[in-house]
């Protein structure tokens, strides 16, 4: 169990480790969407084959068909069913969530056909909520919901959604701890202050590595 | 019946053709995202392009035969 628990935790760290873009950044984790996802669309495309066999063989008891081309719609199906079930596994397995310690980023590759990254960056967003949500009676069997994460921006509210994830309760507190530590970061190193001379407007500081010492920048708004 | 046959022809020709390009977009993506797929699914989908071309003859063949 440690073992496939460490190799797990490699194969996470592997495969986050070309989205960290600093030494101090951490991957926190890599989550897919439910494998139940994938199930609906495999199980009814294998259906739709079933199906296609079955009414070919009734069309085969009314009229004569030659044994070629009951071999070859057999070949036909075969060809496409495999082919629309490895497409179906790629997408599902290039759709995924990466948390590291900076950021929140969703990749969405369908090879071929489209290709979508989305990516947050935690200090420069205020996280305000992280909502779970399970929906009917499958998605709490399957432990599997949405994590939805609210970001307060200066300009409006923004959600980020962990669509359809296995265990969203444990990832929404592992989140939890990554952003609220972050928020206090991005705190601590920002202040706004309010001048005597002028009450009606603030001013936001920041500290700066320089030369060894800090320095504080200020922007006057 | 030759007709059906060679609408099959065309379909697995098509599949061939995409499944040569989705291969390589595949192998473009897991170099630019790092992320490799699991061992039995890259070779899952050069098998698909295989059957692809093996079903391709296999059909010249039995259209052939009619």
């Amino acid at each position: 169990m440690h073992e496939k628990n460490g190799e797990l935790e490699k194969r996470i760290q592997s495969e986050g480790d070309s989205f960290v873009t600093s030494s101090e950044e951490e991957v926190i984790v890599v989550i897919r969407r439910h494998w139940f996802i994938l199930a609906i669309p495999l199980i009814s495309s294998l259906l739709l084959g079933l199906f296609a066999i079955v009414s070919f063989f009734l069309v085969r008891s009314v009229f004569t068909i030659p044994f070629g081309i009951i071999i070859a719609s057999g070949i036909v199906i075969f060809v496409l069913l495999s082919t629309i079930a490895t497409k179906l596994i790629v997408d599902w397995y290039y759709h995924l969530y990466v948390v590291t310690t900076h950021k929140i980023i969703e990749i969405c590759y369908a090879p071929l056909f489209s290709h979508m990254v989305n990516e947050i960056l935690l200090e420069q967003v205020r996280c305000t909520e992280i909502d779970v949500r399970i929906n009917g009676i499958v998605d709490e069997l399957l432990d599997k919901g949405d994590v939805i994460i609210t970001f307060d921006r200066p300009t409006h509210q923004e959600e980020f959604t962990l669509s359809q994830i296995q265990s969203p309760q444990k990832i929404a507190i592992n989140l939890g701890n990554v952003l609220d530590s972050s928020t206090k970061n991005s705190v601590e190193k920002t202040t706004w202050l309010r001048g005597k001379d002028k009450p009606h407007r603030y001013r936001f500081t920041e500290e700066l590595p320089f030369g060894g010492r800090k320095q504080i920048l200020g922007n006057a708004l | 019946m030759i007709v059906l046959n060679v609408a099959f022809l065309l379909i697995i020709l098509l599949v061939c053709v995409y499944h040569a390009f989705y291969v390589q977009e595949v192998n473009k993506a897991q170099q630019q995202l790092g992320i490799r797929l699991p061992l039995l699914l890259e070779k899952m989908l050069v098998a698909n392009f295989y059957i692809a071309i093996v079903s391709f003859f296999l059909i010249i063949i039995t259209t052939l035969f009619l």
